[in-house]
């Protein structure tokens, strides 16, 4: 009994439920999504998505069970583990679409890079948060560089460009919050931009044409520009007020692939229209909102690592996969945090989630 | 160093609500303001317009017979997705079309593998039969029924008709609103051309929802398809076929007025055509040729769209004008030995006969065509006055008849002569003038209606090829006198009655016929040979014209036609105890 209220008091003991509502009411307007989204397929994701979204809630509570300071200490091998996992896909993955991004196990499929992501935000906050800004700034700046550098090489060369990509905001964004002179950022940024010509030979073919067709769509209409073509047309057409539930064409009779995955956005904006995309990004608002309240209340300099690295996580990949259907952002297989259906994306998000829940539980504890 | 880490997190907050602003001013931007224009476009993804073609009208002869319909034609359509490309080969050797084709049309659709491609047009039943053989193999494969237009009789009456062709961009650009289609066929010539838009029809079409692949998924909308009215024409189809058999392969042109009415029993024009040509998918290389057919001009109408010199048919207009204008009367007599001299020293124009007629009146004149005899009535009535009233009795004159490309002929006068050749008009030319030859030029629907005129007393017969019951009916009167007519019809008996008349040979004994024979020189080849009449003389009922060019002597060439015509017409009971089938009708 005792053992009861010690684990009931371990675990919702100042529990921060705003932000655990907000993230749920996003996968529930993502599980109607995917359940419109492939009403005309064979099997219906929106089931397989409900049980995902039961183990992410289980493992969210897991991990506010454990609190951050346990992963914190595990951040070393999380870390090693997650790239052996990536080396291992590498080699022994099976392909999909193309690329090599899942490991089966029995049924399931997951995908080692969400996981690798979560990993990097704690290592690099391990790491970075134990040590005073004001020494060594050179140092740290390149250890930092290197502990992303190992992960995105290898996502990289999956390959999954979106996702590797992804690193370099989250880099930034918690060197920023840690304090790095801005310099470096800049300087990081203007090599990058440099080398860009170099990257573009080590891209596979269609990721070139992906990338063209970002800056012209209608240079292939039928080939790699199809998808940004169809895409803005689901968008637009949905109007301010929406085609209705279930009742989007240009899902319903396929013109868009992919509609249950990264194109999750697509059937909210052509059924729902404006107000309901609207009403999306709203949501994704309040999620930022309560997740940098999550920032602003702690202390712990890892901590406030942790949730900066989440933050900017979530952020870009809203950004790049909202912006993606309209054609503000080139065509990458960046799925839509807490909307998209598969599993791994879904339970990423719920323990990064887990994780600021967790650092809002503990933030009183000095 | 707090303050660093907070005012860096305000700015990253900043961001972060910039950002989501941007991104929903950019929804805002593609949903609500270009919202429309991007539901169109998902419109035209999903909604696929299949047309459904209305079956043109039938044109149909007096008594009901079709000269033109629309048959079933039977294309063979591929769905790609459907196809084992396995059998392309066996398809190819089906069909009888290159492999390569097949491949080619299969290969363009990649993208919308569910719609129905067109392999071959108006297949026989055979090879239908050959693919259902096939079936599981040949899975995807499938004939459709279509309209074809199809003109059962061929050749017999291809002037009348026309014919059909692919409507152009320019003809689809000025009619596309009024219901023609981009891919439309559409009346070239003839009745085909003239009564296009009532043979036409209305399309229908289904409104049909498709998926990314082309695959119907329902239909939203359908409309009935109109079929186009059927045309009845006057024309008797086996009168037409009668005289087209009777020209063999001689080139001309004759015709058969119902004189009170004004019908067209028969234009026929030879050499003729086949319309089937221009719609068979199979037969372009034929089509090509009568296009092509610089010296025979098959496509011309020699019945109404081309002007021959009338030669002594003429004739007829001479007496009228001379006897009209009082230069002569019914007891003029000229004396001819042969040729006739304006003056003295003056060249002398010929007779036919160059051992001269003697005396002659006018109705031995006409009778006899004596050319001197109208060589003096022409010199008295001068060039204006047959120039009057040729045009009085419907030659030079745009004939008001449902056919295309339409010849006026040519009456020449002093006018004239001024305008095309800067010269002044001599007294020689009114003498040619006057027997039918020099400038002037007639189509022998014009001298079909030249002989009604006549027999009718002066009232000039309506002509028309399509039974129209709301035409409108205008009497005109050519205003001649009854005396005047009188003479003329007389002669005309005598040419065909009497021994001395130069068109007995086509005298017959079951009806008593009156006739003008011509013989029009075109140097230096042979001369076009006329012959244009009415019967039975007592109670005019139909008139004849026939004309063959550079048939010879008019006399003996087109009247033996004109006689075989007549033998004919009896045979299908025109002039016997039975009423012609045509007439039970008309008057059902």
């Amino acid at each position: 009994m005792l053992d009861l209220d010690y684990h009931k008091e371990r675990l919702f003991k100042g529990f921060y439920w705003p932000l655990f509502r907000t993230a749920l009411m996003v996968s529930l307007l993502g599980l109607l999504a995917i359940y419109s989204g492939s009403s005309g397929l064979a099997s219906n994701f929106a089931v397989k998505q409900l049980l995902w979204l039961g183990i992410a809630v289980a493992a969210l509570f897991t991990v506010v069970w454990l609190g951050y300071r346990t992963f914190l200490s595990f951040a070393y091998p999380m870390y090693v583990v997650s790239i052996l996992m990536l080396l291992f896909v590498m080699f022994l993955g099976s392909i999909r679409l193309g690329a090599q991004r899942w490991i089966h196990l029995g049924p399931l499929a997951i995908q080692p890079s969400e996981f690798a992501k979560i990993a990097t935000i704690l290592m690099l906050a391990h790491y970075l948060g134990e040590r005073a800004r004001n020494r060594y700034q050179t140092k740290r700046f390149l250890v930092a560089f290197f502990i992303v550098a190992f992960p995105m090489l290898l996502i990289l060369e999956q390959p999954d460009l979106g996702t590797a990509l992804i690193f370099m905001p989250i880099l930034f964004c918690i060197l920023f919050l840690w304090g790095v002179r801005l310099r470096y950022l800049f300087i990081t940024a203007g090599l990058g931009l440099v080398s860009m010509p170099v990257f573009w030979f080590a891209l596979k073919e269609y990721q070139k044409k992906r990338l063209l067709v970002f800056l012209n769509p209608n240079i292939d209409p039928l080939g790699a520009g199809y998808t940004a073509i169809q895409s803005k047309i689901a968008v637009g057409s949905g109007g301010l007020f929406g085609k209705g539930y279930l009742h989007g064409t240009q899902i319903k009779l396929n013109f868009l692939p992919e509609h249950h995955t990264d194109f999750i956005f697509c059937v909210v904006a052509e059924e729902w229209g404006f107000l309901g995309s609207l009403c999306v990004l709203l949501l994704f608002a309040l999620l930022f909102m309560k997740m940098l309240r999550v920032i602003e209340r702690t202390s712990d300099t890892r901590a406030r690592l942790i949730a900066a690295g989440v933050v900017s996580m979530i952020f870009f990949q809203v950004l790049v996969n909202i912006g993606m259907t309209v054609g503000l952002m080139p065509i990458t297989g960046l799925p839509l945090p807490f909307f998209s259906y598969g599993g791994s994306s879904l339970v990423s998000m719920f323990v990064a989630v887990g994780l600021l829940i967790s650092i809002y539980k503990e933030r009183s504890i000095f | 160093m707090n303050r660093l880490a907070d005012i860096r997190l305000s700015i990253f907050r900043g961001i972060v609500f910039t950002v989501i602003a941007g991104l929903a001013a950019a929804l805002y931007y593609f949903q609500v303001l270009h919202g429309s224009y991007y539901r169109r476009l998902s419109e035209k993804n999903r909604i696929r317009l299949i047309r459904v073609e209305a079956p043109r009208g039938a044109v149909l002869d007096r008594n009901g017979v079709a000269l033109a319909k629309t048959r079933a034609s039977l294309d063979v359509f591929v769905i790609p997705e459907d196809f084992n490309s396995e059998y392309t080969a066996f398809l190819a050797a089906v069909l009888e079309i290159p492999r390569q084709d097949i491949e080619q049309k299969l290969k363009n659709l990649r993208d919308a593998p569910f719609v129905p491609v067109l392999l071959k047009k108006d297949v026989t039943k055979e090879v239908v039969f050959r693919i259902e053989e096939k079936r599981p193999g040949l899975s995807g494969v499938y004939a459709v029924i279509q309209g074809l237009r199809y003109y059962p009789e061929g050749k017999a009456v291809s002037h009348v008709l026309g014919y059909l062709g692919k409507i152009t961009q320019e003809e689809y650009a000025a009619l596309g609103a009024e219901g023609y289609h981009f891919d439309d066929w559409i009346g070239r010539s003839g009745i085909e051309k003239i009564y296009d838009r009532r043979l036409h029809g209305e399309d229908g079409g289904r409104q049909v929802e498709v998926n990314v692949r082309g695959r119907q998924v329902r239909v939203l909308g359908e409309k009935e398809a109109v079929g186009g009215e059927t045309v009845a024409l006057t024309i008797d189809l086996r009168v037409q076929k009668l005289i087209s058999q009777a020209f063999g392969e001689k080139k001309g042109a004759a015709c058969i007025l119902d004189i009170e009415t004004g019908e067209v029993l028969a234009l026929v024009s030879k050499p003729d055509f086949d319309p089937n040509v221009f719609v068979s998918p199979s037969r372009g290389a034929e089509r090509m040729r009568v296009v092509l057919d610089r010296t025979q001009l098959p496509l011309l109408n020699r019945g109404a769209g081309a002007g021959f010199p009338p030669g002594s048919v003429f004739k007829l207009v001479s007496a009228i004008a001379g006897l009209e204008t009082g230069k002569i009367t019914p007891s003029t007599t000229f004396f001819c030995h042969g040729s006739y001299r304006l003056r003295p020293n003056s060249r002398a124009f010929k007779c036919w006969n160059p051992n001269g007629h003697g005396y002659v009146n006018l109705t031995q004149a006409i009778e006899r065509s004596c050319n001197v005899y109208f060589y003096q009535v022409g010199a008295r009535v001068g060039v204006e006055n047959l120039s009057k009233y040729s045009h009085k009795l419907g030659l030079g004159e745009f004939m008001d008849i449902e056919q295309t490309n339409l010849s006026e002929g040519l009456i020449p006068d002093t006018a004239w002569k001024r305008a095309r050749f800067q010269d002044d008009w001599y007294q020689g030319e009114t003498l040619n003038f006057a027997i039918g030859q020099g400038y002037v030029l007639t189509t022998p629907l014009q001298l079909a209606q030249l002989s009604a005129i006549i027999a009718r007393d002066g009232v000039i017969p309506e002509v028309h090829i399509v039974r129209d019951p709301h035409r409108k009916r205008s009497v005109r009167n050519a205003g001649i006198r009854p005396r005047t007519i009188e003479l003329v019809k007389k002669g005309m008996l005598q040419v065909v009655q009497s021994d001395r008349g130069t068109g007995k040979l086509a005298r017959v004994d079951f009806v008593r016929v009156a006739a003008k024979t011509g013989t029009a020189q075109v140097p230096p080849n042979e001369p076009h040979a006329w012959f244009s009449g009415f019967f039975p003389f007592d109670r005019p009922k139909y008139a004849l014209v026939v004309f063959i060019e550079h048939g010879g002597a008019g006399g003996l060439h087109a009247g033996r036609l004109a006689k075989e015509i007549l033998l004919g017409m009896k045979g299908l009971g025109f002039f016997g105890e039975a009423a012609p089938a045509g007439e039970v009708v008309a008057h059902a």
